[in-house]
């Protein structure tokens, strides 16, 4: 049943984006995030539209994949666009059914905040095609280090998510493992009316949660055994290290931001 | 006399302030390079004792837990004791700490401040010696339990202890799993000189030691050779263990009438004994 567990949906690869330090794709990808509100006309849009399209060919990804990702949140979309559409009262009236009517200002707004929401959606999915779940995590660290001076756990935060990442298929299997002894002793899990369904999740979640807390201690213990003892004077074996591609993506996407900052109406 | 690695004179302890001893009065001295075995059934305070000696647990001012002349009681040397002494803990699958092997092998060394430059050619020196060399960049659940204990035992061995414990290290293992974990250690003990501690309730793993421990209700009751050990039949079955089935059979055989000398440890020792006995008679 979970057999072939992808975490995430990092997809290997080489590319130039692959290849980028997780720092600088997390801080360009944060940018681009920003300047996305910055466009208002057709023209900004469309070089939003040429940057995300120039960074897909670039990743190497396939554009299956990228659609993929964004499959969830179509439904999102096109609500949203329903949602301008139809409220945004300016502009020539199109048409009006009693007292519905629709205006083309609400037309263009919601394909532009429509539009928006691909871009970011497009952008974010292709930061996570390109970069495994560990990097991510050890980029993360690395950005929010500083904050460690206001008493924030960055570290232990960075492990957290690290031992979930490791933890999740494990308990994956698990979880099949259970059901699988709870279906031999007669329970089931998908036919009946949907609260003895939910009803029949309890003899999962119970021991489950039971065998996670076993878990955390004997982990704990193993941990400590092999001298972990926090974030001080620990070394890590994945250095990152940023290189003048770094700076040149995160230079390109605020180049672009100037750009639309000129350009917008 | 070899070097005394682990010295423990008169341990006691208690989880709880009014509750029963887990361990009471334990005197213990390990010599490097030795295969100890602890053995004992669940509860009898084995793995209690374990947990002394890499410092998971710290005696109080009366007792004394030395590692290779290191006081546990004094906080400084807990790091360096953890550093020397590694452990392996029963559950393969709650002991790995990282998303791959690679990561997981750097996790104790990470945690010691091993520069990234050394730790990468300890971690590729450390996979080559339990044999796991081709599995570096697998994730925990693509691995079977013996090869998750054998990952574990890399890492402690990248670390360079002197002594590895292995905590009930082979009981969830299959006999398959077992055997890879086992012959890994004796390899190890062989090659590398680290000394050996095995703590199992299984009395047919600790054939091969040099010396047997043998523990109930937080004490050691009997130590010595397996060969000594083997012969004293009430004491194991008083301390709850089950006798290896070689001594099993020849004390059926000896309860029968039959004339074996004590001498059979193996099965293969038995069978020898067994194949002759015609000939005595």
């Amino acid at each position: 049943m979970f057999q072939n567990i992808i975490i995430g949906q990092y997809v290997a690869g080489n590319s130039f984006i692959h290849d980028l330090d997780p720092r600088s794709k997390l801080t360009a990808t944060f940018l681009f995030v920003l300047i996305v509100f910055l466009a208002n006309n057709w023209l900004t849009y469309l070089i939003l539209f040429l940057a995300v399209l120039v960074a897909m060919l670039v990743s190497n990804v396939s554009p299956n994949y990228i659609y993929k990702g964004m499959k969830p949140v179509f439904l999102l979309v096109i609500a949203m666009f329903i949602l301008h559409a139809f409220f945004t009262k300016e502009g020539e009236l199109l048409f009006a059914i009693g007292w519905f009517e629709v205006y083309l200002g609400g037309i263009i707004q919601g394909l532009f905040i429509a539009f928006r929401l691909l871009l970011l959606i497009m952008m974010t999915t292709l930061l996570t095609l390109t970069t495994a779940p560990i990097q991510m995590t050890d980029g993360l660290e690395s950005i929010f280090g500083p904050l460690r001076r206001f008493n924030v756990p960055v570290h232990e935060l960075a492990l957290m998510m690290s031992i979930s990442l490791r933890f999740i298929p494990t308990l994956l299997q698990e979880t099949e493992k259970i059901m699988k002894a709870q279906m031999a002793r007669g329970v089931d899990f998908t036919g009946g009316p949907i609260t003895r369904r939910i009803k029949a999740i309890v003899p999962l979640l119970v021991p489950l949660f039971m065998q996670s807390f076993r878990r955390a201690e004997d982990l704990a213990t193993a941990m400590e055994a092999r001298g972990y003892r926090g974030g001080e004077g620990r070394t890590k074996l994945r250095e990152l290290v940023w290189m003048k591609k770094d700076t040149m993506a995160v230079l390109t996407i605020t180049t672009i931001g100037f750009i639309l900052l000129f350009l917008r109406s | 006399m070899k070097k005394e690695l682990i010295q423990i004179n008169g341990l006691s302890f208690k989880y709880d302030e009014d509750g029963d001893e887990v361990l009471s009065n334990v005197d213990l001295t390990i010599h490097e390079g030795e295969w100890v075995s602890i053995v004992g059934h669940n509860g009898s305070g084995k793995s209690t004792l374990a947990k002394f000696l890499n410092a998971l647990l710290i005696p109080n001012e009366s007792n004394v837990v030395l590692v290779e002349g290191l006081d546990t009681v004094n906080e400084e040397n807990i790091w360096e004791v953890r550093k020397r002494v590694g452990m392996v803990f029963q559950n393969p699958d709650n002991q790995m700490v990282a998303t791959t092997v690679r990561d997981d092998v750097a996790f104790g060394l990470e945690n010691i401040g091993i520069p990234p430059k050394e730790m990468v050619a300890r971690i590729e020196w450390a996979l080559k010696r339990v044999n796991m060399e081709r599995y570096t960049e697998y994730e925990p659940h693509r691995l079977s339990g013996g090869q998750k204990q054998r990952i574990a035992i890399a890492g402690i061995l990248a670390m360079r202890p002197s002594i590895i414990i292995l905590d009930e290290a082979t009981s969830m293992l299959d006999p398959i799993g077992r055997q890879e974990v086992l012959e890994t250690v004796r390899m190890l003990k062989k090659e590398d000189g680290i000394t050996v501690i095995n703590i199992t309730h299984d009395l047919e793993e600790a054939v091969n030691s040099d010396i047997v421990f043998v523990m109930n209700r937080g004490n050691i009751k009997i130590h010595g050779t397996p060969r000594y050990i083997f012969q004293q039949t009430e004491e194991i079955i008083g301390a709850g263990l089950e006798l290896p089935f070689s001594l099993e059979v020849q004390k059926q055989l000896k309860s029968k009438g039959y004339q074996l000398s004590n001498a059979c440890l193996t099965k293969e020792d038995l069978v020898n004994e067994l194949w002759k006995l015609r000939l005595k008679t």
